[in-house]
């Protein structure tokens, strides 16, 4: 029954991990337009693709 | 004579009357709706129109951009700036649905220097990313101006401030306090369940682990009720965060000493169900609206520069820099920035914002301008007196009388009885163990008193009891700023009325006409009126139902003075006494004369109209309140108004915005709590000093004076029920109150004893939790339905 320690320790260690990941989607913004999203969701892409570059979009 | 059908404008969807003009088969208004249609068809961007049908808005005239070369203008504007990019945030309130942000977030196709726009859709606002050297910032705003989406740069952008910081602390927090909680859970269920001798070899772990998760707990999520309680009894008076922070140490203590002492589990479990449950009542309380503003001042209604004139040349200046002597050339629809002398020009004031009065009043050179006036005609040149933030208007806010309104709830006014009571018994369970000659039980029947005693339904149940109220009051147009808001409203036991756009619409007025016309000299009339914008002018053509029109030719209009135009070879004139090219013997003094071919026909009043149900309203609020009428317009009315007020109602015409704050504050020494309603900027100091300032309007998008709630002007007649139902709020409150207190009985029963395990508090705690959230929103809703409000 061991084992339980280490177990225990996993259980902690994957919960700590997803706190970080909710640490970091509130620093990046993520919950700050709830709304907006998904009515961007709904157009249709049409002929070319927004030219917008990958590093650009990064950058802020 | 050619009449043109009823037809709608392809971008704005208003119905087009008088000028039709074509494009692509395609129908508009006005030569700005064409404007847009042609630069995005051109643009490959009509893509726009196929998500809904006519997105555009109607569009504003021209306004001056050279303020935006301004380099130290520009830097108070932006977000971000490095060698090639920009990043800049407006607020546009044309933004409305799909279409807009559609519109919006692809206008690199109009400008690939425009490389990223994203919206937020709630707070109308874009940020848009450009590369500065092909775009400047006037050339964007141009281009946003251009596409139909003009961005509103006030002088409050410039003071920019951070409200959501507040907000994202506290989710940190009970993200990381509901961590704990779910970890703390998870290891004291053993100990629920009762753990077999096997098990016992983890019973020393889990405690441990428990201890741990607990002090991020008690150190960080608690912090606030800490520092709270500490600066509370710092002021010799205690409020409701002084037992709670009581209450944490001496979980946390118990926790301690327990796992130490004893390697047994201790209260890890209430402790941070505790804090969660806490920082959860503190976030329903922050609601936010973000379409709205309630701490609106003068710097939402300024423009952030103002063209001056330096060796008669035109240079555009940052309003928060203007110098006494500046020279300030103001042109027509332009707020005089600061207090200001006339020194050339012919100047049409409009001082509706500042005193309530709508006809625009003339001044001669040398007379002093307040500052919020608006110039209508010609453009004016002043000179400026005293400085922008130092003027008759910004006065009303710099005021230092003021009360504070933050009134001691409820809940702080019975947090100290609560404290004493619970102290009390703490100490009589203890003196009574410690005679027993029992040190052990004395110490854990004192501690769990205090921990059974807990007044946290108590700090749930204000806000989850107001902040239901809160959305019921949304759904019926009444926006509260917060849930204290709602306590001060039960309190109120006088309201004061402003008479323009508070107790009047502006929206539907009554228009008469003083005269004789015939049909046809009716739609030459009508012809004529429907090319201005001029809101008189509209109101007109509303109210005479033509819908049909001649073409017209020499449409000429002088701001502030009236409209010209030729129809059917008669020159038709509509306006002020001051257009018409002779004097006339006019019917009506104020109101729009009417000439056509040479010939005075009458004149067209147009009469403010009472609001819907309002002597209903009136005799309901009559019964309870101490009703008055405080207007900055002349008592033309005033006939009219007694037929909705009883006698003994005062009315007060021509107060100024000063005169106003001071008959709120004489009626608050007399110890009652004011209920303001307004409208414009003039009430605006009135507003601030009540007890409780309501800002009507009739759009929710239009700028409303700062103010403690914003109603909606449909919603006026719901008034006494907003009432009622805020006085039951505080009802609710106190019986959950008796609630909770019955349920503490029980926990003392076993915590006096001595013989509080920490799974009866685990236990106790969230029962009664939940029994209090579930009995404020059931009876929030019962008494909403009650009070017709759902």
């Amino acid at each position: 029954m061991m084992i339980l320690y280490f177990l225990i320790g996993c259980s902690i260690l994957m919960a700590l991990i997803f706190l970080c990941a909710f640490f970091w989607s509130l620093k990046d913004g993520q919950q700050d337009d709830m709304v907006t999203p998904g009515i961007r969701i709904l157009f249709d892409e049409e002929e070319g693709i927004p030219k917008v570059d990958e590093n650009e979009s990064l950058k802020d | 004579m050619d009449t043109l059908k009823i037809a709608y404008c392809y971008h704005c969807g208003e119905s087009i009357s008088g000028l039709d003009l074509t494009y692509d088969n395609k129908h508009f208004c006005c030569a700005g709706c064409r404007g847009v249609y042609q630069i995005l068809s051109e643009n490959n961007m009509c893509a726009y129109y196929s998500y809904n049908d006519a997105p555009g808005s109607r569009f504003s005239e021209t306004k001056h951009l050279a303020y935006l070369d301004e380099s130290s203008i520009i830097t108070q504007l932006i977000d971000y700036k490095d060698k090639e990019n920009t990043i800049v945030s407006f607020y546009i309130p044309a933004i409305h649905c799909s279409s807009c942000i559609w519109l919006l977030e692809h206008l690199y196709k109009i400008d690939a220097a425009i490389f990223k726009s994203r919206i937020d859709f709630i707070k109308k606002e874009v940020t848009i990313s450009f590369k500065h050297d092909q775009i400047s910032l006037r050339n964007l705003v141009q281009t946003l101006i251009h596409v139909g989406y003009e961005p509103s740069i006030s002088l409050h952008d410039v003071v920019k401030e951070n409200s959501n910081s507040v907000n994202k602390d506290l989710i940190l927090k009970i993200a990381i306090v509901g961590f704990c909680m779910g970890n703390v859970m998870l290891f004291s269920f053993p100990e629920y369940f009762g753990l077999s001798n096997f098990e016992k070899q983890f019973k020393e772990l889990f405690a441990w682990l428990n201890l741990i998760f607990c002090i991020p707990v008690a150190f960080y999520g608690a912090k606030d009720y800490f520092t709270s309680a500490f600066n509370s009894l710092k002021h010799k008076h205690i409020n409701l965060d002084t037992p709670l922070a009581l209450i944490v140490a001496v979980l946390f203590i118990r926790t301690v000493l327990s796992t130490v002492l004893m390697q047994e589990i201790g209260f890890a479990d209430t402790l941070t169900g505790l804090v969660f449950l806490l920082l959860m009542g503190k976030w329903v309380k922050q609601r936010t609206y973000h379409h709205i503003s309630f701490d609106r001042d003068y710097r939402s209604y300024f423009p952030i520069a103002i063209t001056t004139l330096e060796n008669k040349r035109e240079k555009p200046k940052a309003i928060n820099e203007l110098l006494i002597g500046d020279r300030l050339l103001i042109r027509n629809g332009e707020l005089v920035p600061a207090d200001s002398i006339l020194m050339r020009g012919d100047a049409w004031m409009d001082m509706s914002f500042v005193t309530g009065e709508t006809e625009p009043q003339q001044k001669t050179l040398g007379e002093v301008i307040y500052a919020g006036g608006k110039q209508i005609g010609e453009a004016i040149e002043v000179e400026v007196v005293k400085l922008a933030s130092q003027s008759y208007l910004t006065s009303l806010w710099n005021k230092e009388q003021y009360t504070d309104k933050t009134t001691r709830n409820f809940n702080d006014s019975v947090a100290k009885y609560f404290s004493i009571a619970v102290f009390a018994i703490a100490f009589t369970a203890m003196g009574y163990w410690l005679i027993n000659q029992d040190t052990y039980k004395a110490w854990a029947a004192f501690t769990a008193v205090i921990i059974v005693a807990c007044p946290c339904v108590l700090a749930l149940s204000t806000p989850f009891t107001l902040s239901a109220i809160l959305s019921v009051f949304d759904k019926k147009g009444f926006y509260v700023k917060n849930t204290d808001a709602v306590e001060r409203l039960a309190q109120c036991n006088a309201i004061f009325f402003d008479k323009t756009g508070t107790l009047t619409t502006t929206a539907n007025a009554k228009v008469t006409f003083v005269g004789l016309l015939t049909n046809e000299e009716k739609m030459l009339a009508v012809s004529l009126l429907n090319h201005s914008s001029h809101p008189l002018s509209r109101q007109i053509v509303n109210s005479l139902n033509c819908f049909s029109f001649y073409p017209i030719a020499k449409y000429k209009e002088t701001p502030g003075k009236g409209i010209k135009g030729l129809i059917n070879n008669q020159m038709v004139y509509a306006g002020n006494q001051n257009l018409l090219p002779f004097a006339i013997e006019p019917l009506q003094k104020n109101g729009v004369h009417i000439v056509i071919d040479g010939a005075y026909k009458g004149t067209f009043c147009v009469e403010q109209q009472w609001r819907n149900a309002l002597s209903n309203l009136i005799s309901t609020l009559q019964k309870r309140f101490t009703l008055k009428v405080l207007s900055g317009d002349t008592n033309k009315d005033e006939s009219t108004l007694r037929t909705f007020f009883e006698k003994d109602v005062i009315f007060k015409f021509e107060q100024s915005p000063h005169q106003k704050l001071q008959e709120v504050l004489a009626q608050q020494k007399m110890g009652e709590k004011v209920m303001m309603l307004g409208d414009g900027l003039n009430d605006a100091g009135a507003l601030k000093q009540s007890d409780f300032g309501i800002a009507l309007t009739d759009n929710i998008n239009n700028f409303t004076p700062g103010c403690d709630a914003i109603l909606k002007g449909s919603s006026l007649s719901y008034l006494p029920n907003f009432y009622q139902l805020s006085k039951d709020g505080l009802k609710i409150i106190k019986i959950s109150f008796a609630i909770a207190i019955a349920y503490n009985s029980i926990g003392l029963y076993f915590a006096v004893q001595g013989t509080l395990y920490p799974l009866v508090a685990a236990v106790l705690m969230p029962i009664s939790t939940i029994t209090i959230i579930s009995f404020t929103t059931i009876a929030t809703r019962f008494f909403a339905r009650r009070n017709q409000l759902l």
